[in-house]
């Protein structure tokens, strides 16, 4: 798995690919962790590269974005595909994180 | 099948190990179809494990998105075994198991860590809101929606398996088609009504799977109980594995006028089943003739006996089967959703379809000793006659269970909303894990489940005075089961069992019907 950030005028994009399981989701909760102590961050998990995701994965997204919303801030997802779109979608996520189908539409 | 087969001397690749092995409870499977791959306790080696997975699932055959499914079922399961089933300090390993079965791949995760105990999974909430949402049994979840069969089995001293079909994404006849309303009175297998005709019966060929699947979903709708025979390519498979053995009656113009199958399934008699006739060739007599093949089949393969489902929304099969010689004892009331429909749709519960068993044994039956409870001994010992088998039924002096552990197998089919409990060895524990399986079975959402204890077994009154406690009822006996024959109980999750509705033929039924009715404390 590799996390690459970059700060959008308001919104912090970080661009996750490869696998995003219990093996990397430490990794992912420190990169993710960077950000969300700010006051009213607007955190955007763009997965366009992101291939595979499991529970560990997916429950690490989860206290990211209560985190946020303990924060003031908000999480946003988009660019999903194949099964990471399909776990997500199963996993009812999407009735409180917003989805998007790539960066630009979530900016 | 698996690359690492070819391991036999055990190759040590740190934490792991490759093997072809094969356990006693599969003798009889081929070991090329069969890999075992243990592996240490620590999440470092999950990868691994789940390459030798994914190995496995592209020598069955599987495309890249079921791969990925596969993966993240068994990388969940896996992950569990790892962070719950062994003290955080404890190294230790497990097994991870890829059995090649037909049209699929069988995968089961066994571990000798701590006992299972269902009433600790969580359940995960999918429409929980973000604040209420927690993430626990999210493992779980995602692995009942990406593979077609779960179960987690106690194996008492030996530990727990979790065990994982997935089934290729092959043609279902069925798929696309608007839903075919049931007809009203399914087919009678063989009435006779018109000219009978002539027909060659002989085993199916693997090209006329489609014609056979096709036959039954004409008949049957989406109705039958046996899953498989939808998908032609799995009933071909299964034929040639030897699970299934498909009969079949051609015309003089090579039209399949009709089918009738012989299923054998672990620890149960085989079964004659899937009696399909087209209608234009109803009431001629096929079914009769597939029926005398497969007996005339069955009794060259030494066979002791065959049993059958018998449908009680009409008399037609009772009569049928009881012209071939088979005898009535027991019955899966409720055994059949109303209407079923495929995974993620709940079945109609409202008016599920109850099935009277009969047996018919080929040769004289041997002599054999039984353990019945006292409250049902005259009825089972009754049974025992109509069956023409010599049964003493013992008076067991048993007054607890062995102080061993219990080991249990417990398997849900989801589509038909129900459960299975086998258990191979009764042990101290039976009583609370029967009492977590149910509260597990419930969460669920099984609506029945159907039990079957060994009748040689003199603690098998005990079980049965505990199970009925927790609401089973004792609905029959069937012969034959493994190594002995199995006393059989039902219980009921919101299921009201419609006792005058059953359509029942022989005196046996009938008195059988009535006394399960008179012990069933939700029965008006």
């Amino acid at each position: 798995m590799q996390c690459v950030c970059d700060k959008t005028g308001e919104a912090t994009v970080i661009k996750v690919s490869g696998r995003l399981n219990a093996a990397f989701a430490p990794e992912f909760d420190q990169e993710c962790g960077k950000w969300i102590d700010e006051e009213g961050t607007y955190l955007v998990l763009d997965l366009e590269e992101l291939d595979y995701i499991s529970s560990a994965g997916l429950r690490c997204i989860l206290m990211v974005a209560k985190r946020l919303k303990a924060k003031g801030g908000k999480l946003a997802m988009c660019g999903l595909q194949g099964m990471v779109e399909e776990v997500v979608n199963l996993s009812g996520f999407a009735a409180y994180i917003p989805i998007f189908p790539s960066v630009p539409e979530a900016l | 099948m698996c690359a690492v087969n070819s391991l036999e001397q055990s190759e040590s690749n740190g934490g792991m190990k490759s093997r072809a092995v094969e356990t006693p409870s599969d003798a009889d499977i081929n070991p090329r179809d069969y890999c075992c791959l243990t592996v240490s306790n620590d999440l470092y080696f999950v990868p691994i494990a789940l390459d030798y997975v994914r190995g496995a699932a592209t020598q069955c055959g599987f495309g890249d998105a079921d791969l990925q499914r596969i993966e993240l079922a068994v990388e969940e399961a896996v992950s569990n075994v790892i962070e719950h089933a062994f003290a955080p300090d404890e190294v230790a390993t497990f097994d991870v198991i890829c059995r090649r079965v037909a049209k699929g791949l069988e995968i089961r995760i066994r571990d000798k860590g701590m006992p299972f105990d269902p009433s600790q999974m969580p359940e995960y909430q999918p429409d929980a809101d973000l604040d209420q949402q927690t993430g626990a049994g999210l493992g779980g979840f995602l692995i009942k929606q990406f593979v077609d069969e779960y179960e987690i089995c106690n194996l008492g001293p030996e530990g727990k398996e979790t065990r994982l079909v997935k089934f290729l994404d092959t043609l279902n006849i069925a798929e696309g088609l608007p839903a075919k309303p049931l007809p009203e009175v399914l087919q009678p297998p063989d009435t006779p009504t018109a000219q009978p005709i002539d027909v060659n019966v002989r085993w199916m060929r693997k090209d006329e799977a489609i014609e056979v699947a096709k036959c039954v979903y004409d008949s049957y709708g989406y109705s039958y109980g046996y899953e498989h025979i939808y998908y032609p390519d799995r009933v071909a498979a299964l034929n040639q594995s030897g699970e299934l053995r498909s009969a079949v009656a051609v015309t003089e113009s090579g039209e399949i006028a009709g089918h009738f199958a012989l299923v054998f399934a672990d620890n149960m008699p085989a079964e004659i089943a899937i009696a399909v006739t087209k209608q234009q060739y109803r009431g001629r007599g096929v079914a009769g003739h597939l029926a005398k093949f497969l007996g005339e089949r069955a009794r060259a393969m030494r066979l002791k006996g065959l049993y059958g489902k018998q449908v009680t929304v009409h008399p037609y099969t009772q009569k049928f089967n009881h012209k071939l010689g088979y005898h009535d004892c027991a019955f899966l009331l409720a055994h059949t959703p109303a209407s079923t429909a495929f995974k993620g749709i709940a079945p109609d519960n409202s008016n599920r379809g109850s099935d009277v068993l009969g047996f018919k044994y080929f040769w004289p039956a041997a002599p054999r000793i039984i353990y019945p409870p006292d409250r049902h001994a005259e009825m089972i010992v009754k049974l025992y006659d109509n069956l023409r088998v010599p049964a003493t039924a013992a008076r067991s002096s048993e007054s607890e269970f062995p102080s061993c552990q219990t080991i249990m197998r417990v398997s849900v089919n989801a589509r038909k909303a129900l459960g299975d409990i086998r258990i191979p060895q009764y042990g101290s524990d039976v009583d609370d894990m029967l009492h977590r399986e149910l509260w597990r079975l419930r969460r669920e959402e099984v609506r029945v489940v159907e039990m079957y204890l060994n009748l040689a077994d003199a603690v098998t009154p005990l079980v049965v005075a505990a199970a009925e406690q927790l609401g089973f009822i004792f609905t029959g006996i069937l012969p034959e089961t493994g190594r002995s024959d199995s006393l059989i109980m039902q219980w009921f999750n919101g299921v009201h069992v419609d006792y005058d509705s059953l359509q029942l033929v022989s005196d046996t039924a009938r008195e059988l019907a009535a006394y399960i009715r008179a012990n069933d404390p939700a029965a008006v």
